[in-house]
């Protein structure tokens, strides 16, 4: 294996190690047993990147956060939040752009520079909506019903537009 | 523009796991922060969702040109070709890579079999990816199989056709530098290099004899004829090319093989020196002829002269495959041993002698009034009785669990190897082992005295 796939999947284990962590130090109760099987899907996920493994650690990372952390309350706990989300991200990044190119060679450095630009800036859009969540959940408004829906159906929407551009090609006879 | 040359490589664009991932996490993370009014589910699933959203958009519309192709038809033993896939990217693509399957005999540079490249956004132009193959062993090497595959953004999908594996290439042998001094026993043919016995337009003075109705003037010998006071001519011999037949015993394979630089097996040695001795012949103007004994779907070539023939012999050497050992292989050798010799050639056996067919067959052709030489190509450090653990590996599966039993029964061997070798050459059948240059010689100086001399053959 090459040296830069080393430290892809060595980034890999970070940031998993990173959102083990930071649940863990957000939970008032964390789950030790929900902990040791993600460490041990962190190793397996870098060690095969290409594998459904990586969607079952991410998922259960994620799953981990939302059983065992409370709704953040404070600047601290939102900070968190944001960087649980960007370690996410980069868990899925490295592991997708290890799954990309063969094992063996070295990563090339025009993927590098295009694959961290655009983490950069998903994970900087990503802020906005970190704000916006944060400042709605510090008003601490209950919201109504309707507009409750209006996001469901939106969401909705939303899956059935990336479920139709997301099809595969179909040969055209 | 023209193409680039090779097999165009089928696929079509799928989406990858992790393309699956980014869009399902984020969908279920984003929907469930909704439903559940949780806005940390809607932050940890944002960055996920974008990720698909975006490789989503930016998905590869149209296929590319891929194209795999090696760079040489055939190799000669250590020559490298380099396996080459040409990629002309449409949009959206983004990366490639390829990763060829480890073949038996074959050096890779890189060494990890693997290459990648990425392409700048816009580029049309056609990359190439490439690793250099350097084949170690005669034989048909197939390079691969190989994976290409090629990706679009954040590698949301993927265009991979199935392993491809191209037509194996032939390697053919690096003959072993070989010479030989001594003409050839009984040249017989029509305009060669080797002395025959009879008078003619040649360059070896034969004897100095009265000039007879027909002679050319310019052999006139004119200090005898002033001597004697009578006309007198040179006379010479004819030069003639020969017919050589080489067999090759491919039934048993004895020995490990390294390739190029290494240790040998019997049958590396026996097809290196059948490729000199046929290349030495061929260049002195000589017809060769090869058969290869044991092997399946090898066709016996006729006796031919030229540089186009002995590109036929050397194809047809790397061809060679040792034979399986069943009943049916018995059943070839033993047709193989009906073919048909014409009178003068010489035999050149090229066998490890531990078929005994194949030696007995040395006798027939011996008695029948065949020039025959057989050449031992057992490898030296097999021919001993007491050959280390490592080496009885090389003679039997069974040798690791049973190495006193195995050093046994090759003892056993050898000494009946030793005493059908000391039959054949009580029989009139030269045999020696593979020397390089100068392995012939000595025995063919002797055959030709004895083809000099009268003697009884049963026809």
């Amino acid at each position: 294996m090459s040296r830069s796939q080393f430290v892809l999947r060595g980034i890999l284990v970070t940031a998993s190690l990173t959102l083990l962590v930071l649940t863990l130090a957000a939970s008032p109760h964390p789950i030790i047993v929900a902990a040791v099987v993600l460490l041990a899907l962190t190793v397996y996920a870098a060690i095969e990147p290409d594998s459904v493994f990586v969607t079952v650690l991410l998922g259960g990372h994620v799953l981990h956060w939302l059983s065992a952390v409370p709704v953040p309350a404070d600047t601290a706990a939102w900070v968190g939040l944001l960087v649980a989300a960007w370690a996410g991200l980069v868990l899925h990044l490295t592991a997708s752009l290890a799954a990309s190119l063969p094992g063996q060679v070295p990563v090339p450095r025009l993927s590098l520079r295009r694959w961290t630009r655009r983490g950069a800036l998903v994970a900087a859009v990503t802020v906005p909506v970190w704000a916006v969540a944060m400042l709605s959940g510090q008003e601490a408004v209950k919201g109504e019903v309707s507009l409750t829906y209006a996001a469901i159906a939106a969401v909705a929407l939303l899956t059935f537009s990336v479920w139709l551009l997301s099809r595969e090609d179909r040969p055209r006879p | 523009m023209t193409a680039a040359p090779g097999q165009r490589l089928e696929a079509r664009w799928r989406v990858t796991s992790a393309h699956i991932r980014a869009v399902l996490l984020g969908l279920l993370f984003v929907g469930a922060g909704v439903v559940l009014r949780r806005p940390d589910a809607l932050v940890l699933g944002a960055p996920l969702l974008l990720v698909g959203l975006w490789a989503t958009a930016t998905r590869p519309t149209a296929s590319p040109v891929v194209r795999a192709a090696i760079a040489h038809p055939v190799l000669r033993e250590g020559q490298a070709t380099r396996w080459v896939a040409t990629i002309t990217p449409g949009p959206g693509v983004e990366e490639a890579g390829l990763v060829l399957l480890p073949t038996p005999y074959t050096l890779f540079t890189p060494g990890l079999r693997a290459a990648a490249t990425a392409f700048a956004p816009g580029a049309g132009a056609p990359t190439t990816l490439e690793i250099i193959c350097q084949s170690t062993r005669w034989g048909l090497r197939p390079l691969g199989p190989a994976t290409v595959a090629v990706s679009g953004a954040f590698g949301g999908f993927r265009w991979e056709p199935q392993s491809v594996s191209l037509p194996a290439i032939p390697t053919v042998p690096l003959p072993d530098t070989f010479t030989a001094r001594v003409p050839v026993p009984r040249p017989d043919g029509l305009v060669g290099q080797n002395r025959s016995h009879h008078q003619g337009s040649g360059g070896e003075l034969d004897q100095i004899r009265p000039f007879r109705f027909g002679d050319r003037l310019r052999r006139v010998h004119w200090p005898v004829s002033v001597r004697t006071g009578e006309l007198h001519v040179t006379a010479t011999h004819a030069d003639q090319d020969s017919e050589i037949l080489l067999l090759v015993d491919a039934m048993n394979d004895i020995g490990q093989s390294e390739g190029v630089g290494g240790s040998t097996s019997s049958l590396d040695n026996a097809v290196r020196a059948a490729g000199a001795i046929a290349e030495h012949y061929l260049r002195t103007g000589d017809r060769v002829g090869l058969l290869v004994l044991g092997a399946r779907d090898l066709p016996h070539v006729k006796a031919a002269a030229g540089s186009n023939h002995l590109r036929r012999l050397l194809d047809l050497l790397a061809r060679v495959r040792v034979a399986d050992g069943t009943v049916s292989d018995e059943k070839r050798l033993r047709s193989q041993l009906r073919h048909h010799v014409s009178a003068g050639t010489l035999a050149v056996i090229l066998t490890p002698a531990i078929s005994p067919e194949v030696l007995a067959h040395a006798v027939a052709l011996s008695r029948r009034g065949i020039s025959v030489v057989t050449v031992d190509t057992l490898p030296s450090d097999l021919a001993t009785p007491d050959i280390p653990l490592a080496g009885l590996a090389q003679l039997s599966s069974a040798a690791d669990d049973h190495p006193d039993e195995t050093r046994l029964a090759w003892r056993l061997r050898l000494l009946e190897r030793n005493r059908e070798m000391t039959r054949a050459r009580q029989a009139g059948v030269p045999i020696v082992p593979w020397a390089g240059p100068g392995t012939l010689d000595l025995v063919l100086r002797d055959l030709g005295r004895r083809s000099r001399a009268p003697r009884v053959v049963s026809r």
